[in-house]
């Protein structure tokens, strides 16, 4: 029978990032019951992956990383560009792509492969200091910008995982007030 | 005295010999298995048991006077799970189904994970085909399932196909056409091709045709099956020589035959080797038919619990069922098995409790081999149904496999009170028992679910208990179920290779087909002469075989069988067929057979022979009357057992409370002997359990007969 217990080491963690490991270790990480120092070591492996030092409190996506610096938790992309405060949606200050027309669809999907832009069309985002492709919005033209994840921080450190949290921050969406004042 | 039969079952990871003479005397052994040279794990585990013997006897002469020896083991499967067979492999299959070795079935995903993994899709992934995209080349062609050539083969491809393969460097070429089982004539055009294409480059690489390694329908289970005889049973052919030569040098003469999966022996040249890759729980539901047809009992359920699964299979009105689809290492295959069903509970099973809800949880993984946590050398951390064996008293610490393994009953507490009953709250041996009781539990609903499900009650069974944890744990397992009797062989340890070896030497071929017994009988001439002419063609590949094997095809047995069903049912049942060519006239035989046959699995109520019925596969099996083992036969003697018998007290613990256990050495005991609960008999091989409010007798063939006190 497959399965057994697998020790969660930081390479095993390191590997599971990369896509390294074998559908048989993968089975046997998803199959046991959960790590409850995983977190911890997906940090520290983060953490060495990425050229610079601020730390890492939680990961957003594959490029993007919610950091401390100065005290604000701040988004910060791999290459280490900065987004400013987690709180304001991140996508603001991202370049942005959309496909709206045939043309631009057709670039990825062949003729009727795809949606017709007068219902959907694809947002996408853009690191505007490494160009790396960040996210991809899918909605109908207008549709507001989305706020992908916006985590309590505080509750996710002190009921979650027990700890003090590295950047004290109150739980609210600043994203608005940022377009007030920004876009006046 | 002289030993005749020689089995062997070479696990995982423990080799188990069972020696038994013209009289029915046996002894066994066991010893690790050593996975690079399986013939030294089977000499020391022959040396173990010889060692038991009462009488000194030296490997050589006891090798030199055996009249047979049977292998079953894990050799094959081994090298298919560890991707260690033949590679690269190339495959020639009709255009358009280039990718059906790569999608297999989506039942491929989650077949053989355990329950609470199938019941998630994250948990589900593919096995890695074992030949890669660029290895396969499409054909165009076309067969109809009912044989008729539709588009001709193009054999300008097939060419280009076989040069591509070569090129590619394959060591083996599968050929897998669209219903070759019904008309294998673009096969063998692709064979002849590839033949000829072969001697103009100058290179010779073996070619494997599905319709010969397995003329049954269902595309995915011939295509996995021929390509897994490729991969994993040729290789093993010389392995199998290995062990052969190697045995011939110590003086043996009986020739090495190998169990297959459906209850036959078979030489290790035989064309379709692939059929004994999971013999090891055949040979014990063998065993079980056998001691049936010595006892007379037509219904036998028998129990194997090892140290990583329990394994149930079920004989039922005198025979054991055959399943024609089944998976190896996850691959769809449909040749017949016997069927046998395992849930992940055995003695090694881990106990866990969950981190969040603190349910108690065992397995489904074990620690197999490896025991628990009171083998220290074992290097387990977690503790397993062996730990909480040893607490309860019901293991004896200094007898693990006759002292050999030494296990240490301090650490087993320790770490149950850490990482079980602590956490309960609650006292270490309640926890054990609640363990214990738990997987009794799971095993017990698991049993009565796989009897009830075939329409059955365990009311009408006799149960056998074997493998090494049989004994150990047959009364909880079966307690409340009222089985007609619950029988554990002396050697239940070694049973699946005692039911291996008394196995026939035989040969199986299935070939599907469909006819339809229409109900005015205005078919019957028809169906008539295409049965014969199947038989017949089966029998020709089958003397062809036997020939090749040394064997005169006139001196063996031949049995020919159906497999049919009721017309629009989905069940087919196999049906014995007394002789063949048939005559018209016997088809009124053969419904008559499958009706009472239906009846007996099934119900009364639901026969239902308006529309006909249908014939799905024509079978041929040959045999070859075989040496058997015969069971002791020793006049009872008187119920309380020889001084000799005793050990010293030791206290179990069972149903709350300690008690003062009776300990007997199982080999003193005698026939007639009645052991009393609460008390524990010990083997160097397996321990056998009487809890408070039982009792067993030790018949005159060494099986004792567990049962309640006062029942009956």
């Amino acid at each position: 029978m497959v399965g057994g217990e697998i020790m969660e080491t930081k390479e095993l963690v390191r590997d599971l990032i990369d896509g390294k490991l074998s559908m048989e270790e993968l089975y046997r990480v998803i199959s046991s019951d959960k790590n409850p120092h995983r977190f911890k070591l997906i940090l520290d492996v983060l953490q060495e992956k990425v050229p610079w030092d601020d730390k890492i409190i939680l990961p957003l996506s594959d490029s993007l990383f919610i950091v401390c610096k100065d005290n604000i938790p701040t988004v910060k992309c791999k290459c280490g560009f900065e987004f400013g405060d987690y709180r304001v949606n991140w996508k603001l200050k991202a370049k942005i792509y959309v496909r709206d027309s045939e043309e631009s669809l057709q670039e990825l999907y062949r003729p009727f492969m795809h949606s017709d832009p007068s219902w959907m069309e694809i947002r996408e985002y853009y690191c505007p200091e490494c160009f790396t492709l960040l996210e991809t919005e899918v909605v109908p033209p207008g549709y507001p910008v989305v706020f992908d994840f916006l985590p309590d921080i505080n509750a996710f450190y002190r009921e979650w995982l027990g700890e003090e949290p590295p950047c004290e921050a109150e739980f609210v969406d600043k994203t608005l007030k940022y377009i007030q004042e920004k876009f006046k | 005295m002289r030993y005749e039969i020689l089995a062997i079952d070479t696990g995982g990871t423990m080799t188990d010999t069972f020696l038994v003479d013209g009289e029915g005397n046996f002894i066994i052994g066991k010893a690790q298995t050593t996975p690079d040279k399986e013939y030294s794990g089977i000499l020391n585990s022959l040396t173990d048991a010889l060692k038991s013997s009462r009488v000194e006897a030296e490997i050589g002469d006891v090798l030199e006077g055996l009249k047979a020896f049977v292998y079953t083991g894990t050799i094959m499967i081994n090298r298919i799970v560890e991707r260690k067979g033949l590679h690269p492999i190339g495959l020639i299959t009709t255009a358009g189904f280039e990718d059906t070795i790569r999608f297999g079935r989506g039942k491929q995903s989650w077949v053989e994970l355990p329950y609470s993994e199938r019941l998630h899709a994250v948990s589900h992934y593919y096995p890695t085909p074992i030949i890669g995209r660029s290895y396969v080349r499409g054909v165009r062609e076309r067969v109809l399932t009912s044989g008729f050539e539709m588009i001709p083969l193009y054999e300008k491809e097939a060419e280009e196909a076989v040069r591509y393969l070569i090129k590619k460097g394959v060591k083996a070429i599968a050929v897998c056409l669209l219903y070759s089982f019904a008309n294998p004539e673009h096969e063998v055009q692709v064979e002849e091709i590839a033949k000829r294409v072969m001697k103009e480059e100058g290179v010779e690489i073996p070619i494997f045709l599905s319709h010969r390694i397995n003329p049954v329908i269902g595309e995915l289970g011939r295509l996995n099956t021929t390509v897994l005889q490729i991969y994993g049973a040729e290789p093993s052919r010389e392995q199998f020589e290995l062990i052969k030569r190697h045995l011939k040098e110590l003086g043996m003469k009986a020739p090495i035959r190998i169990l297959t999966s459906y209850g036959t022996t078979v030489s290790p040249s035989h064309e379709k080797l692939i059929t004994t890759v999971t013999s090891g729980p055949t040979g014990g539901i063998l065993g079980c038919k056998y001691l049936g047809d010595i006892y007379g009992f037509n219904y036998i359920v028998g129990t194997d619990v090892g140290g990583t699964s329990f394994d149930v299979g079920l004989i039922s009105a005198g025979q054991y069922s055959l399943k024609t689809e089944s998976t190896i290492n996850r691959f769809l295959v449909n040749f017949p098995m016997i069927s046998v069903d395992s849930i992940g509970a055995g003695t090694g099973s881990y106990i866990r409790l969950d981190p969040v809800t603190k349910r108690v949880r065992i397995g489904p993984d074990s620690a197999s081999f490896r025991v628990g946590v009171s083998w220290v050398e074992g290097g387990v951390n977690t503790v397993t149904i062996n730990d909480a064996l040893v607490i309860l008293g019901h293991l004896n610490p200094d007898y693990f496999l006759g002292g050999e393994v030494k296990l240490n009953r301090k650490r087993a507490e320790e770490m149950f009170i850490d990482q079980v009953s602590s956490p309960l709250r609650v006292d270490v041996e309640e926890a054990a028992e609640g363990c214990l009781e738990l997987i009794n539990l799971d095993m017990r609903m698991y049993l009565n679910a796989m009897i009830v499900g075939t329409g059955h009650a365990p009311e009408n069974y006799h149960l056998v208990s074997y493998g090494g944890g049989g004994p150990l744990l047959t009364a909880g397992y079966t307690k409340g179920l009222n089985f007609q009797g619950i029988l554990v062989p002396t050697w239940a340890a070694a049973f699946s290779a005692f039911g291996a070896s008394t196995a026939d030497y035989g040969v199986r071929h299935d070939l599907s087909t469909e006819l339809l017994l229409t109900p005015d009988g205005s078919m019957d001439v028809i169906v008539t002469e295409m049965l014969n002419h199947g038989w017949g063609e089966l029998k020709k590949l089958m003397e062809e075989e036997l020939k090749a094997e040394g064997i005169d095809p006139e001196s063996v047995f031949y049995k020919p069988s159906l497999r049919m069903m009721y017309f629009g049912m989905l069940d087919d049942l196999e049906v014995p067929v007394v002789r063949f060519p048939i005559r018209e006239d016997h088809i009124e035989d053969i419904k008559q057979t499958y009706d009472d046959m239906f009846e007996k699995i099934y119900a009364r109520g639901s026969k239902s022979p308006e529309a006909g019925y249908m014939i799905s596969r024509i079978i041929l099996s040959c045999s070859l009357p075989t040496p058997k083992p015969k069971l002791p036969d020793i006049p009872e003697s008187e119920d309380t057992p020889d001084e000799k018998a005793y050990k010293k007290e030791r206290e179990i613990f069972y149903g709350g409370k300690w008690h003062e256990a009776e300990i007997f050495e199982m080999d003193y005991l005698m026939p007639g002997n009645v052991v009393r609960g609460p008390s524990v008999v010990e083997a160097p091989s397996t321990t056998f359990v009487v809890p408070p409010g039982w009792k067993a007798k030790l018949d005159n063939h060494r099986i004792f007969w567990l049962e309640e006190d006062g029942r009956g």
